[in-house]
């Protein structure tokens, strides 16, 4: 299927006070209708600034956008402001990572949502509001009525990224930007929301690059993924073909970092940690010697 | 046949426990609920401020009779003796403060010992007029203030942020007096745009209905009396509203700067609003709190600068009456001054604690 959104060369950088730093340093990146694309690595890694790049939220003084991002005929890193904006909410969105302070709290949910829908659709204020009460049926919000009156503080933190991501998806965007839409939530959450993200998505046929540092919600639910490493993408692939097979040191680190329950015990206890010592020690020498080994993946990549 | 008969008793008396636990409840959320909660506390503030006017009226150093018999060297102690009782100053301080308490609730305030005339007409005719002013200056303030701060925290680090910033904090340095008496003789007397003494010529002849001129030009059909009650009020009213401008542009700015910064900032951004929108809608909402909190503080320390203002400028409200007698040591209507614009500034706190809960939807409990 031909991508929606193709970025080459992406590179962002900001002029800080401690000299310029480059975030993401040329990348590349394909999003496809209708599938989801994980971009994976580890904090610090630019994955955050790669998605807030592709709306066009990282400009500003001190910060240079190189290379080019094609969307539906146009670059979005060329674009001018106002051609963003018209873009932004109607046909690229994106859901943040944190639900509590991303929604405002003056104002009640069904007027948040109804907003993107009346300044993106011109709808009226009743339509934006039957809208409203429609997405938040849609995110999975019981009794959506009352739901639209309540104020961001009255929900849960889950709850409230499923209004965010009704605010995200109101207008049907083709690319959707989530980032790390789970890592605030309680665990037993966020399987429910990114469940509700990938299905409502496949329905819309919106393109989503999720962005995160779990390979288990990698494995889970994106169709293809990259993998991110100060500002480079390492490795890109199908999900299933990278995770069975990486090609990649950092890729083979990432995913001996995932904490295991039940694998086989010389997976648990790597050959570097010491043996001896208190038993109740143990865990936390095991992932010592993970970041080490990690840290080790990563030297010998860069030099 | 006596199932019948005996249910409706035991009916009712099931639903008596529950009708007053249903009573209960609900003036336990009444009371809890914060409108109703913060309403209680009015009268409860009033209290304190009359126990404290009247506990310094009865510190200050020489009661009404002393004041009274300075100028009659022919007088009696017995006659003074007779002339505290009639003044009820003679009975013990509890009961003077019942009846100064009764007072006030019948609206009998005592006498002003240098006009004759009653307190409480005295304050009627002053409290609309001074309300006028504070209202005006607060209006003006409000205005100047928010729209300045957005502006600096627009601007910010600019030469404009800077240029609001300095202007800003001379503007509160500057003492009420200073301001005034620099507007009187600026405006007033070297270009002599506007009237620096009163609040309506004389030759108008108003006469008041409700005492606030907006009120009684549409009552008495005198649509006249504005443009010279107008012309009158803006010296005053801009000379408070100087002071107090300063520090609201400072407020909104850093309240406007922080606001701006949160991140559902960058996701009404994310929804495609203009920054514009963005600054009304979210960011302005948001720093409403601080915003109006200061304001209405201002709206309080207001009243007390239109006692100088007043004077200045000869404006005859609650101010005016305060200093003159204070000069006079006119006792009933110092009192009753003072406990008004006491009973003011609590009215207001009030009013702005409300206005708080109105705009931020996380202080109202459900």
């Amino acid at each position: 299927m031909e991508p929606v959104l193709t970025a080459a060369g992406l590179r962002v950088g900001f002029t800080t006070g401690a000299g310029p730093v480059t975030a993401v340093d040329g990348i590349d990146l394909d999003l496809v209708p209708g599938q989801v694309h994980a971009l994976v690595g580890e904090s610090g890694s630019g994955k955050t600034v790669t998605g807030l790049t592709l709306l066009g939220l990282t400009r500003g003084r001190g910060v240079t956008v190189e290379g080019t991002a094609r969307y539906g005929g146009r670059d979005l890193v060329a674009a001018s402001e106002a051609e963003l904006r018209a873009l932004r909410g109607r046909d690229l969105a994106m859901v943040f990572q944190d639900p509590m302070t991303s929604l405002n709290p003056m104002h009640t949910v069904g007027r948040q949502i109804a907003e993107t829908v009346r300044v993106n659709e011109g709808a009226s204020r009743s339509a934006a509001r039957a809208r409203a009460v429609a997405m938040l049926d849609a995110v999975g919000i019981a009794d959506p009525e009352r739901a639209a009156n309540a104020y961001p503080h009255q929900f849960s933190g889950g709850m409230r990224q499923r209004v965010m991501i009704g605010i995200a998806l109101a207008c049907r965007p083709k690319v959707l930007v989530a980032d790390e839409p789970t890592t605030a939530l309680d665990v037993t959450v966020q399987a429910q929301v990114l469940a509700l993200v990938v299905e409502l998505t496949r329905s819309l046929d919106t393109a989503v690059l999720l962005i995160t540092h779990d390979l288990g919600v990698v494995a889970r639910y994106a169709d293809r993924v990259s993998v991110m490493h100060r500002g480079r993408i390492l490795e890109r692939g199908r999900t299933a073909a990278v995770l069975a097979a990486p090609q990649h040191t950092y890729t083979k680190a990432l995913m001996a970092a995932i904490p295991r329950l039940h694998g086989p015990k010389r997976r648990r206890l790597s050959p570097q940690a010491p043996v001896e010592g208190p038993a109740e020690g143990a865990v936390v020498e095991v992932s010592t010697a993970v970041e080490v080994s990690t840290a080790q993946g990563v030297g010998t990549d860069d030099h | 046949m006596s199932a019948p008969t005996q249910a409706p008793p035991q009916a009712a008396a099931a639903t008596e426990p529950g009708r007053v636990a249903a009573v209960w409840a609900f003036l336990v959320r009444t009371v809890r609920s914060p409108v109703p909660r913060r309403l209680l506390a009015v009268p409860v503030v009033a209290f304190v401020v009359m126990l404290l006017v009247f506990i310094v009226a009865h510190l200050l150093p020489g009661d009404p009779v002393t004041q009274m018999t300075a100028t009659n060297s022919q007088i009696t102690p017995e006659q003074v003796a007779q002339l505290r009782r009639e003044l009820g100053l003679s009975a013990p301080l509890p009961v003077q403060f019942g009846d100064y308490l009764k007072g006030i609730f019948t609206g009998n305030m005592g006498t002003s010992l240098y006009s004759g005339r009653s307190v409480t007409s005295l304050l009627g005719a002053a409290l609309p007029v001074t309300v006028e002013l504070a209202l005006a200056a607060w209006l003006i303030a409000t205005l100047v203030g928010v729209v300045t701060g957005m502006i600096a925290a627009h601007y910010k680090d600019t030469w404009v942020d800077g240029l609001l910033r300095t202007s800003a904090t001379v503007g509160f340095s500057l003492p009420w007096f200073v301001v005034a008496l620099l507007g009187a003789i600026v405006f007033g007397v070297e270009l002599n745009w506007l009237p620096i003494l009163g609040r309506m010529p004389n030759s108008l002849n108003y006469q008041p209905t409700t005492g606030f001129v907006l009120i009684d030009a549409v009552v008495q059909n005198r649509y006249e009396l504005i443009w010279p009650w107008f012309q009158h009020l803006v010296l005053p009213a801009t000379t408070l509203a100087a002071t107090t401008a300063g520090y609201l542009t400072r407020v909104t700015r850093s309240a406007f700067l922080d606001a701006r910064t949160q991140p559902f900032v960058r996701t009404a951004r994310m929804k495609g609003l203009t920054e514009r929108a963005i600054a009304v809608k979210h960011v302005l909402r948001n720093s409403a709190v601080p915003i109006l909190t200061m304001s209405g503080l201002q709206l309080g320390s207001l009243l007390g600068g239109a006692v100088i203002t007043e004077s200045v400028f000869s404006y005859p409200g609650v101010g005016s009456l305060l200093v003159q007698a204070a000069e006079r040591r006119d006792y009933f209507l110092l009192q009753g001054t003072a406990l008004t614009i006491g009973l003011l500034f609590t009215a207001v706190n009030a009013a702005v604690d409300l206005a708080v809960l109105a705009v931020d939807p996380r202080l109202r409990r459900d």
